[in-house]
């Protein structure tokens, strides 16, 4: 019997996810640095580092580098300032559309860089429903946009923790005599640190790899690594740069992740039971000023923007007006490049469908092996390839696109032209959140009732279909909704891998914004309304399925 | 009587060189049952462990039928374990639960129904075939994981400390259900426990474990009257 | 009751997957990477593809240097039969990678002498425009000041705040008006020229888009009056007013050098496998359908001398006959110092 062993079918099944990194993430990835520091593969294998003195010697790309660390470490500290008491008020309180606000917080996450800018500039833009703001200067959108969209994350995290954090411990020290305020300095915060840095080095990982919002809010003035990357390979053609730099990020997010797995294995250790717990009701003057407060800045955050958007979708010429949405289904433009939206959704679904099973498999694979090794002790295996697998979050799309273009072009792996490429790039991104969705699930299934099951007869394929698999349902629709979800808002690898006949939801909303005239604005705005409500949708269907919702991340 | 379950030199030794098993020599006649007393961390849900296929040992063999069965995996071994938190299935309800090893002989579902009922009637919950596992009490979810643990006729049945979750007065009453069930049923039973009047309650045989060794083996007299060192004696109290 | 849920959405989305594997179109098929600012009428595509014979694919690949990168990238593979949009600027990078086959095609004859500069025959010029200063002729009226005649005007006082170019690196037309300033200045003065125009507050955009359609005075709710486009906006604006105006809205700067002529090539991609197909296509570019639809539809100038100018072209679009110029061979080997050396002193 060979429980340890390393053939286990779990670990085996590791197998999967392995091959599709290797083949769609290393092998282009390889390809691309072959090619910009060995420029006469195979002739001559010479490393060219001469492109090492242009970096060294120039002051503006020392101050990208810089400046990414910075706005990523701003954002984080605005975002986790705000999301704070938010997740003070839900981890404690319960009140009337809670459901809601969490729905309402979740969805900014998952849309296009393009729909976000296009939703900040209609509510605090010139013509924003609160125009008189008139918000343009490009670093306070970029931070306006990056605490928009990791707030949900930050405010989820912190909730989860901080719900499971409440009770026995807290009264047992109120106890032994320490006033709430002592209790929350002395037991809440030094319990809760742990969760405050996983979720802190997460939003900052994002922030450090954003590239739609600073590419288009931006402007040419303020660049990340991840827009200078961009820039110097599609652009300048300087292949060299770019890809040191695009190792450089790889580097510092190996580092970033891992912390981030290192604390959120910490703070699992101290609140093992996340998200238990009944709530109180409000009941003093100060509850419930919280309570509106978070209520407020939440809706103001979230939902306000997205409001903004849909408004704007339905007004035309001054009057509520539907003439956008029916634009969709006509093509009154007479170019032939007209993208017919019609189109673009029917694409945005089958890539969105392909690639939520592709990464459902992966996820699914990484998740079992990752928790058996995680239980057969063989930690430094688990450590090591956890934060792997998140890679694909922060790589720069343009360095994976153009190593595709290098080296998936030759049967059998002739993907260049092939329609499947979207799907598999987009499963690419949406693998890590279908692991992070599904591994604490499985983590929390006790393994004495595997064991149970083991001693009543049933072997590993009966074991993961009768116990592993119904346990952990709910997380798997839950990442399966979010692989969904981020396929369809996908912009930034889909610029490089969709073919001209199959658009997408997100491309032909970048067209239509780039076109001039109230009727191409109007459409991009209804397409635009019409991916939030998919999201939404997609996300009530989480919390209906999965009882835990969205807790784990 | 031949013995059925023959367990030879059986050793293992944990991290940090600490010795979980030493020596290990038992052999139990068919239908015979066994009490396994000892201290925590003596060694006894470690040796139930192996004899169930959960854990390997690092030398020694067990026998079950002349045939040594280290290399036959759990799920194949047909022996029933039934452990300290009972391990019910959370997502499954009772009858689901007690039907689950049938399931896995491939039994179909008309089959299952009678032995479930039959084993519902036997630890007196009969009418709790549709209730949820975690509505359960106490005592409630250890019958239904001896129920479990019965509905399939495994070879062998192991209990390790099943009553150390309940308060006194149930644990008492359970116990001598507990044993009216065994004398009934005559399968080799194995009987862990760290409460010497259970052990001598449930067990015709008992041996006495203490830091992986065992210390002294024989009837409840032979322990009580004649203990083989101090450590024994005061361990009976 | 959940996994049944989770299953039935299983297998929706399984379901969806279906139609990707479904087969591809029968029968050939040429390709055309191009950049996304190309342009056909859909008459002129019907006609494009009889003439070649085969079903046409345009892959649109982003501005016209990211294009040419990627057909770089690709090139012993290419993702395409033939290339379009390599434009002076771009074009040593283009010869150097040697990406082309040699070919002369029908028509070659008529082409403007001015445009040929690859002798070989790689490259193949097919239209050219100036890209040159255009201001709002009402907005200078309405504050009486009198619009810029020339670069220089750009960095006097008056002329503060008032106007925006774009980010040469990511621009096409930004990367020509660069140029423009290095062909007036000299190497050694262009710099200057740039600071002193950070200092009178220019803007600079990313694009020509956001630049035209979203800072421009006279095409957006912009406020600058003078952006970096082309001569013939101008006749662009005219031919999508809503009411055609007698004369066009907007005005040019073009004399003084100051306007710099970009030419528009094709090549046939070497390694593609339709080469056959390629070179008819290289015929029907330079053929009279093609090249007198390409006003309307680029806004550029036909390279083909025979090919008539529509109307809005011949009353509002000019071309200069003195355009600031560079020899391509000084453009390949300076242009990356350039923009590093511009990037460096600009985006700080």
């Amino acid at each position: 019997m060979k429980a340890r062993s390393y053939t286990h079918p779990y670990v085996l099944a590791g197998l999967v996810p392995l091959v599709f990194f290797l083949v769609f993430y290393f092998y282009p990835l390889a390809g691309i640095f072959l090619r910009s520091f060995v420029p006469d593969f195979p002739a001559h294998f010479r490393i060219d580092l001469s492109f090492l003195n242009q970096i060294v010697e120039s002051p503006r790309l020392h101050h990208i580098i810089w400046f990414t660390f910075w706005q990523a470490a701003v954002s984080t500290g605005l975002t986790l300032v705000f999301a704070f008491p938010c997740a003070f008020v839900m981890s404690h309180y319960q009140f009337k559309g809670k459901k809601f606000l969490t729905l309402c917080a979740s969805i900014p996450f998952v849309l296009p860089a393009v729909v976000v800018a296009a939703a900040l500039d209609a509510s605090f833009g010139k013509d924003g429903w609160l125009g008189i703001l008139n918000i343009r200067h490009p670093l306070v959108l970029i931070l306006m946009a990056h605490v928009f969209y990791n707030f949900s994350v930050m405010l989820r995290i912190l909730t989860s923790f901080w719900t499971g954090l409440r009770g026995n411990i807290q009264e047992t020290a109120a106890m032994l005599g320490a006033g709430p305020f002592q209790v929350f300095i002395h037991v809440t915060l030094p319990l809760l640190m742990p969760a405050v840095w996983a979720a802190s080095f997460l939003v900052f990982i994002f922030c450090f790899s954003s590239f739609g919002i600073i590419l288009i809010l931006g402007g040419p003035a303020y660049a990340t690594i991840e827009a200078e990357i961009y820039r110097q390979a599609a652009h300048m053609f300087n292949l060299p740069v770019a890809s040191f730099l695009s190792l450089l990020q790889i580097g510092f997010t190996l580092v970033l992740m891992g912390l981030y797995t290192a604390f959120s294995r910490k703070a699992v250790r101290f609140v093992p039971k996340a998200g238990q717990a009944k709530f109180k009701r409000p009941g003093k003057f100060m509850e419930k000023a919280a309570i509106t407060g978070s209520f407020g800045f939440i809706i103001l955050l979230c939902l306000f923007p997205l409001a903004a958007l849909a408004g704007k979708s339905m007004v035309h010429e001054g009057q509520l007006s539907l003439i956008y949405y029916r634009a969709i289904f006509d093509n009154p433009s007479t170019s032939i490049f007209h993208i017919p939206p019609f189109t673009a959704i029917k694409f945005s679904f089958i890539f969105a469908g392909t690639a939520l099973f592709i990464a459902l498999v992966t996820g699914l694979c990484a998740a079992l092996c990752l928790n058996h090794l995680d239980r057969i002790k063989a930690k430094n295996l688990a450590g090591f390839f956890d934060p792997l697998f998140m890679l694909p979050l922060s790589t720069s799309a343009v360095t994976l696109g153009f190593g595709i273009i290098i080296t998936l072009d030759r049967p059998p792996l002739n993907l260049r032209s092939s329609i499947l490429l979207v799907p598999l790039v987009h499963a690419l991104v949406g693998f890590p959140f279908v692991l992070r969705a599904v591994l604490p699930a499985l983590k929390s299934i006790p393994n004495n009732i595997r064991e149970a099951a083991s001693t009543l007869g049933a072997g590993p394929g009966n074991i993961f279909r009768c116990i592993d698999l119904p346990l952990i349902s709910g997380a798997l629709t839950a990442g399966a909704v979010f692989a969904f979800t981020i396929s369809m808002g996908e912009f930034g690898a889909t610029i490089f891998a969709a073919g001209p006949r199959t658009p997408t939801i997100p491309l032909a909303i970048y067209r239509f914004l780039g076109q001039p005239g109230a009727i191409n604005y109007g459409q991009a705005m209804a397409i635009s309304t019409l991916l939030m409500a998919i999201t939404a949708a997609g996300f009530i269907l989480i919390e209906k399925i999965s009882s835990k919702g969205l807790q784990h991340f | 009587m031949e013995s059925e379950l023959i367990i030879h030199n059986l050793s293992k030794t944990g991290t940090e060189g600490v010795c979980l098993l030493n020596n290990i020599n038992l052999a139990l006649p068919r239908g015979s049952r066994l009490s396994v007393l000892g201290p925590s961390g003596s060694g006894k849900t470690t040796l139930l462990r192996m004899i169930a296929g959960l854990d390997m040992p690092d030398s020694g063999d067990i026998r079950f039928n002349g045939v040594s069965i280290l290399d036959i995996p759990p799920h194949k071994r047909h022996f029933g374990m039934m452990f300290q938190d009972y391990a019910l299935f959370p997502h499954l309800d009772v009858f689901h639960n007690i039907a689950f090893g049938l399931k896995m002989k491939g039994m179909p579902r008309q089959e299952q129904a009678p032995i479930v009922e039959e084993m519902l009637a036997l630890i007196n919950l009969k009418g709790f075939e549709n209730r949820k596992v975690d509505k359960l009490s106490g005592g409630e979810r250890q019958r239904v994981a001896l129920a479990r643990t019965l509905a399939p006729s495994p070879r062998l049945l192991m209990l390790d400390e099943p009553l150390s979750a309940l308060d006194r007065v149930l644990r008492k009453h359970l116990l001598e259900q507990l044993t009216q069930i065994f004398s009934r049923l005559h399968i080799t039973t194995i009987f862990v426990t760290h409460d010497h009047e259970e052990a001598f309650a449930a067990g015709s045989r008992i041996i006495l474990m203490n830091q992986g060794c065992i210390v002294q083996a024989g009837t409840p007299k032979d322990l009580m009257l004649r203990p083989v060192n101090d450590w024994v004696r005061q361990f009976m109290g | 009751m959940k996994t049944y849920s989770a299953v039935a959405l299983f297998i929706v989305c399984l379901l969806l997957t279906v139609p990707i594997l479904t087969g591809p179109a029968l029968g050939r098929e040429l390709t055309i990477m191009t950049h996304d600012s190309f342009s056909i009428s859909a008459s002129v595509l019907e006609d494009f593809k009889t003439a070649v014979g085969a079903e046409i694919t345009i892959l649109r690949s982003g501005d016209a240097g990211q294009a040419l990168n990627k057909a770089i990238l690709s090139k012993n593979n290419p993702m395409a039969d033939l290339f379009f949009g390599v434009d002076n600027t771009f074009m040593g990078r283009a010869l150097t990678n040697d990406l082309f086959i040699a070919y002369t095609p029908k028509g070659f004859e008529d082409i403007n002498t001015t445009l040929l500069v690859d002798d070989e025959h790689r490259l193949i010029p097919v239209d050219f425009g100036d890209v040159c200063l255009n201001y709002d002729i009402k907005w200078f009226k309405a504050k009486q000041l009198a619009p810029p005649a020339g670069l220089e005007d750009l960095i006097r006082p008056e002329y503060k705040n008032l106007t925006v170019v774009q980010n040469p690196a990511t621009s096409s037309p930004g990367l020509a008006f660069l140029l423009a300033t290095i062909s007036r200045f000299g190497e050694n003065g262009y710099i200057t020229f740039w600071q002193n125009l950070k200092a009178n507050g220019v803007m600079v955009v990313n694009g020509w888009q956001e630049s035209y359609w979203g800072q421009f005075t006279a095409a957006s709710k912009g406020d600058r009056p003078i952006v970096v486009s082309y001569a013939s906006s101008p006749a662009a604006e005219v031919f999508y007013a809503e009411q055609k105006p007698t004369t066009a809205p907007t005005g040019i700067v073009i004399g003084n050098r100051s306007a710099f002529r970009q030419i528009e090539f094709a090549g046939i991609l070497k390694n593609s496998a339709n080469t056959d197909l390629a070179k008819k296509a290289m015929d029907f570019l330079l053929s009279k359908a093609f090249q007198e639809d390409i006003p309307l539809q680029m806004f550029v100038f036909p390279a083909n001398t025979k090919a008539m100018l529509p109307e809005v072209f011949l009353k509002h679009a000019k071309i200069t006959d003195a355009p600031a110029s560079l020899p391509a061979d000084e453009i390949n080997q300076n242009r990356d110092r350039w923009l590093r050396e511009w990037t460096e002193n600009l985006l700080r």
